[in-house]
């Protein structure tokens, strides 16, 4: 068995390379959970682009519409649905931007790499927070 | 993008649009629409390239895979042609 991926690994080295993607098996240190939620908040607010869209057509369209967005907006689920969009936002906003600063070397020690990890963490949710106030008042 | 967004948030809470005057008046003024529609290009190549790595990622079954890609391409172009018409009649 072992010989024969070592065989299988020198003449095809794509076919026996490990590979573990699977999400609940991996151990989750800050800086990970930082980057794959960067990539669930992306996806979240890839498919609420649609939503977007109708929710701009709609409060455009005529003052009686205008009207109706507001009112869906001050039910319980949209203000759920809408706090979870704006984290979303603002946790793929502040990971884009470390991101980016990594591009240029900038924070890529591990030590440093942790600190700008919270900084996300600590934006993201103080962002959220702000809003949702501003938005209450 | 991420200085639209900060414009955008910006500008909602300065101006504070709360009724449908105030909000046409928002939206309307042409180089916040042309900002708008920019901000949705790149949005939509980023979307691209982060939903693509996504599915090549966790999509192994490339038929399976090429089909999602297909749609996630074909939604994107619907929402630039969508978002862009919404903007020309505004």
């Amino acid at each position: 068995m072992m010989n024969s991926d070592r065989k299988a690994q020198s003449t095809n080295p794509k076919k026996v390379r490990p590979k573990n993607l699977n999400l609940f098996t991996i151990r989750m240190p800050i800086n990970a959970l930082v980057s794959i939620l960067h990539r669930v908040t992306g996806c979240a607010l890839f498919l609420a682009l649609p939503l977007l869209l109708v929710t701009f057509q709609l409060s455009i369209s005529s003052a009686s519409k205008f009207q109706l967005v507001q009112d869906l907006m001050h039910s319980p689920l949209a203000k759920l649905i809408l706090l979870g969009l704006a984290w979303s936002f603002f946790h793929h906003f502040f990971a884009g931007i470390r991101h980016l600063a990594m591009d240029v070397h900038w924070a890529t020690t591990l030590i440093k790499a942790r600190y700008t990890s919270k900084m996300v963490f600590v934006l993201g949710g103080l962002a959220t927070l702000l809003l949702a106030i501003s938005w209450v008042f | 993008m991420a200085i639209y967004s900060v414009v955008l948030l910006a500008r909602v809470l300065v101006l504070t649009p709360g009724s449908y005057g105030d909000w046409l008046a928002f939206s309307q003024p042409w180089w916040w629409r042309l900002a708008t529609w920019f901000f949705w290009l790149s949005l939509s190549s980023h979307a691209w390239l982060g939903v693509r790595d996504v599915l090549k990622d966790y999509v192994p079954n490339v038929k399976i895979r090429m089909v999602l890609l297909k749609l996630v391409m074909l939604a994107l172009w619907v929402y630039l042609v969508w978002i862009t018409l919404l903007l020309c009649n505004l």
